[in-house]
């Protein structure tokens, strides 16, 4: 095992989230590393994988979440990474894909099963409806690791789009290094 | 003429307002030859701001012909003392990245076309409008001459469906 942990926090929306959480992870020397934190409509959510000073502190950090916890009603839970997953980089996504249209479920299912088919990796996804008209309006944006199978992918996504009535566009991601 | 090594984050000198040149006499020719050596040498080879060698010096070299994409421009150019004058309102996200940010690469948005006032290098007055691709790095290049770097001005993949879907 590392000294890396994954924390997994949510809580009521409010502010000072951010600010409670870093204290804590301050007080025991915890380093944020790499974090995913969002608004989910009335909740505050929150991935973080920090690194611990030495091997020995994950005490000291179960007894900090656990204070935390107490003091301000968050959600917590810890889970020790290993080696492997610290070292391992998140591919680089090379497309983005972006879905909208009406709500109904199961937009994120074919999505999702047309890639997975692919073995096309996900790197990075976020939904939210909103009100548009009076209709509640889906949106998806994913950054994908699509390689060779781009032209393939978009046609099928193309007749997803068809057979579940939402738009489906791909945007290949070309970096410009200037 | 010798390439330069590339000065990269977190360097201060990046983060400075670059000096303006008024000198216009062997010294800036050189500088401007180094520069264009050490982009055509760098991965990118698009363009380069003094900056970017460590000399606080209002200059930048761009040439979008070394584009591997094909698109419209002015071919080698050199700017001394750019500055943008006119920026499109509207507005194209493109994914950069910068030889002196390595490993970073963000989107970010950039005028679709602009309006640059610059100084050739004997000091004459000129101007020329840039669209697309070679605007972008118009513009990438004069941020690094006022201390601004690219991953100042990203946005989120959140922005990238509201941009591209409303």
């Amino acid at each position: 095992m590392s000294n890396f942990v994954l924390l997994s926090i949510s809580g009521r929306d409010r502010p000072g989230i951010v600010r409670d959480v870093a204290e804590a992870l301050l007080g025991i020397q915890a380093n944020i590393e790499d974090s995913s934190m969002t608004a989910l409509r009335g909740r505050f959510t929150m991935m973080l994988i920090v690194g611990l000073p030495e091997e020995g502190s994950l005490a000291a950090l179960r007894a900090a979440l656990a204070d935390l916890e107490q003091r301000t009603g968050l959600t917590l839970q810890s889970q020790a990474l290993s080696d492997e997953e610290v070292q391992a980089r998140a591919p680089t996504p090379d497309c983005v894909v972006t879905v909208s249209g009406a709500d109904k479920p199961g937009i994120v299912h074919a999505v999702a099963e047309c890639l997975g088919a692919e073995s096309i990796s996900i790197v990075d996804l976020s939904t939210r409806t909103m009100e548009a008209e009076g209709d509640e309006m889906y949106m998806m944006a994913l950054e994908v690791c699509a390689g060779e199978q781009v032209d393939a992918l978009t046609a099928k996504l193309a007749d997803i789009s068809r057979r579940i009535h939402v738009d489906i566009e791909v945007h290949k991601l070309e970096t410009n290094i200037i | 003429m010798p390439v330069k090594s590339l000065i990269t984050l977190p360097d201060p000198r990046l983060r400075q307002l670059a000096a303006p040149i008024d000198q216009f006499n062997a010294a800036l020719a050189e500088l401007m030859q180094d520069m264009t050596d050490t982009m055509i040498a760098g991965p990118g080879g698009v363009g380069l701001a003094a900056s970017q060698i460590g000399e606080s010096a209002r200059a930048v070299v761009v040439d979008c012909s070394r584009s591997q994409r094909p698109c419209r421009n002015h071919g080698m150019l050199c700017l001394i003392n750019p500055e943008i004058t006119a920026l499109s309102e509207g507005k194209a996200l493109g994914r950069e990245g910068c030889l002196s940010v390595p490993e970073w690469v963000g989107m970010v948005p950039r005028a679709r076309r602009i309006t640059v006032n610059y100084q050739s290098m004997d000091g004459q007055r000129l101007s020329l409008s840039a669209a697309g691709f070679e605007a972008r790095v118009i513009q990438h290049e004069v941020d690094h001459l006022n201390g601004k770097l690219f991953i100042d001005r990203v946005v989120s993949v959140h922005d990238l469906v509201r941009r591209m879907d409303i």
